[in-house]
């Protein structure tokens, strides 16, 4: 006889006791769908600035984007609770012996009780769906492809139970008790993303030039795909985007194994293992190495930066060695329970410690060479840098999109952002960035490498340099250099021949004239000016002339000393977003800036500025005073300086040839390091003094000196500061 | 029938089951003695295709057991850590049984339900342990299986629902094809309804016998002989099982049917002698004593 456990009959036998499942589910997709659409259509209706057609596009989004995401987070604990409460009776003897005594296949038992969990589910969730079109109908917003939707929806939603469910399921086949069954699945939910964080750590720790801010790779992989919940998380993500092909076969490949090992790992499982902490003794063995070797690591890493610089190395292998036989002797207590066991299985402890030696002193000693990694130049597809760290005044880009409408990109990773062309980066680009991974890699073997370091080096300033180098192969990778400005001088001269950079660097020069609303000018006074304020004939002719001077310059002039700064702001129209109130011609209107620094050669520009009667040279600046605090190199931290205040005309002649308003600071040019350095302009009438900073190459001799004495410690008996 | 060929079963370091051999006839009683941890569990538990030999095979009527729906159909397993889903009345116990053993008879199962006063609405979870053994053997006969594997069902039994299960095996073994196997480490709790009995000790099975065949050939005497010369000639013709001296008088328990030990006493001219009843419990230790055990500490 076949067994009639898909009866209605049984299926109603069985659901005793367990009603509280749906129950719970039901209110869970309540709250998931019916009362969210409910809050958000009655915010949108509420308010006066959308439209009845803007809300039924909405209404659409909201399908797509926050109904994907509350009912998922309710669909992973319906998927939890499922897996938990139908192979819960495998931790306990006597059920189990109850239920495999039952003449029916564990195959068909495992997939019957998949299948009743599914049922516990889709009951409460088309409920509540119908619920949640329902009240959209009621608001008007109904149609067809909202239905449509809905049932891609629970699609989806299924596809991703089936996910979890079976995670947890293949965790509680493969454990024997709740302690062991309750670690290890902690561990299949959040295990991928610590590793990822220690990875990330280590890196930072470690690597010089490891770019902090983004995921990338192995790293990547672990905290966004990693587990099952993340990876449902990362799949709406593209799901929203509508770019979810490839990860949708990605989820149901990974379901598909995880249903496999689930079915295969509950129907060898041995009855009388339930009890035992790991049914399967290799599994176990494989956890704890999973387990010991990132606890070493991790420990290592804590004790590693808790001291001074000097005792790091001892404390960090201490810290290895204890984290690593602490996380081994908790395994052995929790397999064996048994706290005497905690130095038992030597072996395998002497194994792991030889691993966490590895992976460590990979770290240490850079064996992967990871910072001295750059990819061949025929490798590279396109080049991506971040200025904005070196105050340069670009973090945002400006496109036009086909619409007439603008954009700007949010961050310099995006494709468009590319500094390079599709030909990859030219010979002068590759040999600045050859120079700059070379001399980081110097830098590094020199004990001063990494921007955590220190900011100064042998040439003076130096600045952090974040780069993504995108391969032919698809592949992406970050990098953060530390660069002196003799570097990125090199590095930008690469880049001025590059098609793309000029277009991105400054594409405001091409946008429309019409929206140009104001100019404003920095010159060498440290004072910021609004420029032919109601001259708008007069600001085009700027902006032309600029263009010309662009079209005329070289790249060695762009890494000149600047004498002014200009700032363009442009009133560019932006699609409005549901919340915002457009103009009458249907867009609302975002100011964008687009800063330049203008160098000496820029003939045309320069030669209306000087309409302006703003300072375009340093000699037209009445400096009469300027006062200079120097710091002793090597004692940053230190507050043995001096204070020495500048004001014959004599000085003030040298000085005002090497001085830089700050600006008109630029990142390229090489300033002196150790000291600060403000001005008093005209007679003292003003409460603060201006800042600004000394060229080293035309540094006067008598600064110089002032600067070895303090050096040599000869006037180290000096107060901190003498008038 | 249900043949257990060299079965082994071991729990990490613990051989609970050590290559058993056992054949368990058709429509008989059979008993399965053994003391705490002598292996009856893990063999019934086998027998049920609940866990799986690590050694041999266990077949019921020529087919595999283990992961087998047809062969274990035939089979009801009744646990000694009997277990219920939460919130079940016997009613939903039925009803649950039903879905898997196609034999099951409702309506048997109601009668036996009143006849022992149980209440087929009431929770599970407030029976008593006697209760709750009365209902699984209640459920056990109205699956209708071929066989039926009780471990330790009659403990926790009163004795007026000892006799009455023992009753209704008897009397399905009589109307169907029934064999209960009965797991016990009490051998007078068996004496009276097993037709075959199996005693395990240490994993491994001492013996397997049918109960007349044994009572049959195995007799108790009591003797006073005239001499002692007689009594060591007695002990040599007969096979001696076990023997003991109070004053005069002998006790000897020794294999053979009534009517040659008789012969065999007479012959030395005894001053009295008598055929004394032989419990289960004697023949069995008698039996082992022979094979070297020391089965008194291990029988109840």
């Amino acid at each position: 006889m076949k067994s009639k456990i898909y009866s209605s009959d049984y299926m109603k036998t069985t659901s005793k006791g367990q009603l509280w499942i749906p129950v719970l589910l039901s209110i869970g997709y309540m709250i998931a769908f019916p009362v969210v659409v409910l809050l958000i259509l009655g915010n949108w209706f509420s308010s006066e600035i959308i439209s009845m057609e803007q809300i039924r596009q909405l209404y659409e989004d909201l399908w797509r984007n926050e109904l994907m995401s509350t009912g998922f987070a309710v669909t992973s604990v319906a998927a939890v609770l499922n897996g938990i409460n139908h192979f819960w009776y495998l931790y306990s003897s006597r059920k189990t012996d109850f239920y495999h005594s039952l003449p029916v296949k564990r195959s068909k038992m495992f997939w019957h009780r998949t299948f009743m969990g599914v049922l516990y589910v889709l009951i409460p969730y088309a409920v509540m769906v119908f619920f949640a079109i329902c009240i959209g109908a009621m608001r008007g917003c109904f149609s067809l492809k909202i239905m449509g939707l809905a049932l891609e929806m629970l699609v989806m939603h299924m596809i991703l139970y089936f996910l979890v469910y079976f995670a947890v399921v293949l965790v509680v086949c493969v454990t024997g008790n709740i302690l062991m069954g309750g670690l290890c699945l902690a561990a299949v939910f959040l295990y991928s993303y610590t590793l990822g964080k220690l990875i990330h750590y280590y890196r930072t720790t470690f690597y010089d030039t490891f770019y902090t801010n983004v995921s990338s790779g192995f790293e990547e992989f672990l905290i966004e795909y990693g587990s099952p919940v993340f990876l449902g998380n990362s799949f709406l993500t593209k799901y929203a985007e509508n770019d979810f092909g490839n990860l949708l076969l990605i989820v149901l490949g990974v379901t598909g194994v995880l249903g496999i090992l689930s079915c295969a790992a509950y129907i060898r499982r041995p009855s009388e293992s339930a009890g035992r902490p790991m049914i399967y003794g290799w599994i176990g063995v494989i956890v704890k190495f999973l387990v010991v070797i990132p606890c070493g690591l991790g420990v290592g890493l804590i004790f590693y930066s808790l001291p001074e610089r000097s005792s790091r190395m001892i404390w960090w292998v201490f810290g290895l060695i204890f984290g690593t036989v602490l996380a081994h002797g908790c395994v052995e207590i929790v397999y064996q329970m048994d706290f005497r066991r905690f130095l038992s299985k030597r072996i395998q402890l002497v194994l792991a410690g030889i691993l966490v030696a590895v992976c460590a002193v990979c770290y240490q000693t850079d064996l992967t060479h990871f910072d001295l990694y750059l990819p061949e130049r025929e490798e590279i597809a396109a080049l991506y840098v971040d200025f904005s760290s070196m105050n340069y005044d670009e973090a945002y880009y400006v496109y036009k999109n086909e619409d007439g409408t603008y954009g700007t990109n949010s961050s310099w990773t995006e494709q468009r952002a590319a500094v390079t062309g599709e030909t990859g980066v030219n010979e002068d680009t590759w040999e600045a960035l050859e120079t700059i991974v070379s001399s980081n890699a110097r830098r590094a073997a020199d004990g001063n490498g990494g921007f955590a370091e220190g900011m100064f080096d042998e040439e003076g300033w130096r600045h952090c340099l974040p780069v993504k180098y995108c391969l032919k192969s698809g592949k992406e990778i970050y990098r953060n250099y530390t660069v002196s400005p003799s570097e990125i001088s090199a590095l930008l001269q690469g880049l001025y021949e590059e098609d793309a950079f000029m277009e991105i660097r400054y594409a405001f020069l091409n946008l429309e004239e019409k929206y140009l609303e104001n100019i404003d000018g920095i010159f060498l006074d440290n004072q910021s000016y609004r420029l032919f304020q109601n001259e708008p004939e007069k600001r085009l002719q700027l902006l032309e002339a600029l263009r010309k001077d662009m079209e005329e310059v070289t790249p060695e002039e762009l890494v000149g000393e600047p004498c002014a700064k200009l700032s363009f702001q442009f009133d560019l129209p932006h699609k409005p977003e549901y919340y915002e109130k457009a103009e009458a011609d249907g867009y609302v209107y975002y100011s964008y800036y687009g800063t330049i620094p203008i160098m000496p050669s820029f003939k045309n520009t320069i030669a209306i500025l000087k309409e302006t009667g703003y300072p375009l040279s340093i000699e037209d600046v009445d400096i009469r005073c300027v006062k200079i605090n120097y710091w002793n190199s090597g004692s940053y931290y230190e507050n043995d300086a001096e204070y020495v205040e500048y004001t014959d005309e004599k000085n003030l002649k040298e000085i005002r040839k090497a001085l830089v308003p700050s600006s008109l600071w630029c990142c390229w040019l090489k300033y002196a390091p150790n000291l600060d350095l403000t001005f008093q302009i005209g007679p003292n009438t003003m409460q603060y003094d201006d800042s600004g900073y000394l060229l080293i190459e035309k540094m006067p001799e008598f600064l110089k000196e002032k600067e070895s004495q303090l050096d040599d410690g000869e006037d180290s008996s000096v107060t901190e500061k003498s008038e | 029938m249900i043949d257990i060929k060299e079965c082994s079963k071991a729990f990490d370091d613990i051989h609970a089951v050590n290559h058993v051999s056992l054949d368990i006839g058709e429509r008989e009683v059979f008993g399965l003695v053994g003391s705490n941890g002598a292996g009856k569990s893990t063999l019934l538990r086998m027998t049920a295709g609940i866990i799986r030999p690590d050694e041999g095979v266990i077949t019921i009527d020529g087919t595999s057991v283990y992961e087998n729906e047809e062969a274990k159909e035939k089979v009801f397993y009744i646990s000694d850590d009997s277990y219920f889903p939460p919130n079940f009345t016997p009613e939903d116990m039925a009803k649950f049984y039903r879905n898997y053993y196609a034999k099951f008879d409702m309506q048997r199962f109601c009668k036996l339900m009143d006849e022992f006063h149980l209440d087929r609405k009431r929770k599970i979870s407030t029976f008593s342990k006697g209760m709750k053994k009365q209902l699984l053997v209640i459920l056990g006969i109205s699956a209708g299986t071929k066989y039926l594997l009780c471990d330790e069902t009659f403990d926790g039994l009163d004795p007026v629902m000892r006799q009455a299960v023992k009753s209704i095996f008897a009397m399905e073994v009589m109307n169907r094809e029934f064999t209960p196997v009965i797991a016990s480490h009490n051998l007078r709790e068996l004496e009276d309804i097993c037709d075959h009995v199996g005693l395990l000790h240490q994993g491994g099975i001492l013996l397997s016998r049918d109960l007349e065949e044994m009572k049959f050939h195995i007799h108790k005497v009591q003797c006073v002989l005239p001499d002692r010369a007689k009594e060591k000639e007695l002990e040599k013709e007969l096979e001696v099982l076990n023997i003991q001296h109070q004053g005069s008088l002998l006790m000897i328990t020794a294999r053979g049917t009534k009517l040659e030990i008789m012969n065999r006493i007479q012959s030395k001219n005894p001053l009295f002698c008598e055929v004394l009843p032989l419990s289960l419990e004697e023949i069995f230790i008698s039996e082992t004593e022979v094979a070297g055990y020391e089965i008194k500490n291990l029988l109840i």
